[in-house]
């Protein structure tokens, strides 16, 4: 039987955003759409912040082929208000 | 705090601005700011919903209070998970309160809004899960202090809910009291968003809103198991600087 080479990638990945002190977003999806490829969706507050994602997942995951889908959340005014 | 209402304000309600996760360190020091400048215009009171800074710790609660204190209204506080993330939330709570901002764990504040009491009760709030898939206080003492953390800041939040003299409530947490708005999020990690014990307490006191953070891929809108409209306004949830919510709201007869 073949095993997948990249099994628990997306945990590890997971918790690396989460735990590793220069990410610490619990907010990004990491999804598997083929073996060694990740995607990894979500907004962030920063382009800054963006960059060291990309930064220390490339560090900590050299053999994985990763697509970023990460924007930065808007911060205009608001036009409406919601009356409840 | 209570001033001139401005010409184009409706009368006999409250408005409530609130964002939560704004997850604010050095490099998003600045980004609010100008959405913030004219936020009187627009509301009478600026909730924060918890995980105000990324890490915990005390500079980034200096940036916190550069970000969204002295502002034309007052603006109201809880933390969230990643506040407590450095064992700094105490510093965090006295650097924000110097600056004027009110933070609350378990307690409650009532703002004069030209002439409606409006009372907000907060607190971080807890996980644990929803109806029919919760956590116990059972089996291992990790498992039993889980679940009563968040059972032991549900009712104190709910006491201080209860104990508002005001004429609008509003609930303030971190974590979610209905797994309405955690919708987008995986239902594997419900427990982690929320808990149905924050819901009971909000239900008990049916305020006019509860608003809450902390589900950064959730849904805007729901309602607790009791009716009472919540609002998760995690910031990439509502996607903007902030929401604003209009109560109406009648001044207690003199
Ligand atoms: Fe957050
Ligand atoms: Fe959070």
């Amino acid at each position: 039987m073949k095993t997948r080479t990249d099994v628990y990638k997306e945990s590890q990945m997971q918790r690396v955003l989460t735990e590793d002190e220069r990410v610490s977003e619990q907010g990004i999806r990491v999804s598997r759409l083929e073996e060694n490829t990740f995607a990894l969706s979500g907004e962030v507050a920063s382009s800054k912040r963006r960059e060291v994602i990309e930064q220390v997942v490339a560090e900590k995951f050299p053999d994985l082929t990763v697509e970023y889908d990460l924007g930065i959340t808007r911060v205009h005014e608001p036009d409406e208000v919601e009356e409840v | 705090m209570s001033s001139a209402p401005s010409s184009d304000r409706p009368a006999n309600c409250v408005r409530v601005a609130a964002v939560g996760d704004v997850h604010i360190d050095e490099n998003v020091l600045g980004r609010f700011r100008p959405a913030l400048e004219r936020i009187g215009e627009k509301a009478d009171v600026l909730l924060l919903a918890g995980d105000l800074t990324r890490h915990g710790t005390g500079d980034e609660a200096r940036c916190v209070a550069t970000e969204f204190a002295d502002l034309s209204v007052p603006v109201v506080a809880v933390l969230g998970n990643h506040d407590y993330h450095s064992d700094a939330q105490d510093e965090i709570t006295k650097i924000l309160e110097d600056s004027g901002i009110t933070v609350l764990e378990r307690s409650g504040v009532v703002f004069d809004c030209f002439g409606i009491r409006l009372g907000i009760a907060g607190a971080k709030g807890f996980g644990g899960g929803f109806a029919g898939r919760c956590g116990s206080e059972f089996g291992e003492p990790e498992m039993k202090a889980f679940i009563r953390h968040t059972r032991t800041i549900a009712e104190e939040l709910g006491t201080a809910l209860h104990d508002l003299d005001c004429d609008v409530r509003i609930a303030l947490t971190h974590y979610a009291p209905t797994p309405e708005t955690l919708l987008g999020e995986p239902l594997e990690i419900y427990p982690f968003l929320g808990s149905y014990l924050l819901g009971e307490v909000v239900d008990e006191v049916c305020p006019a809103l509860a608003v809450h953070g902390h589900a950064h891929a959730g849904t805007e809108r729901g309602v607790t198991p009791g009716g009472v409209h919540v609002r998760n306004v995690a910031h990439p949830v509502i996607k903007q600087a902030y929401s604003v919510y209009q109560i109406a709201g009648q001044p207690a007869a003199a």
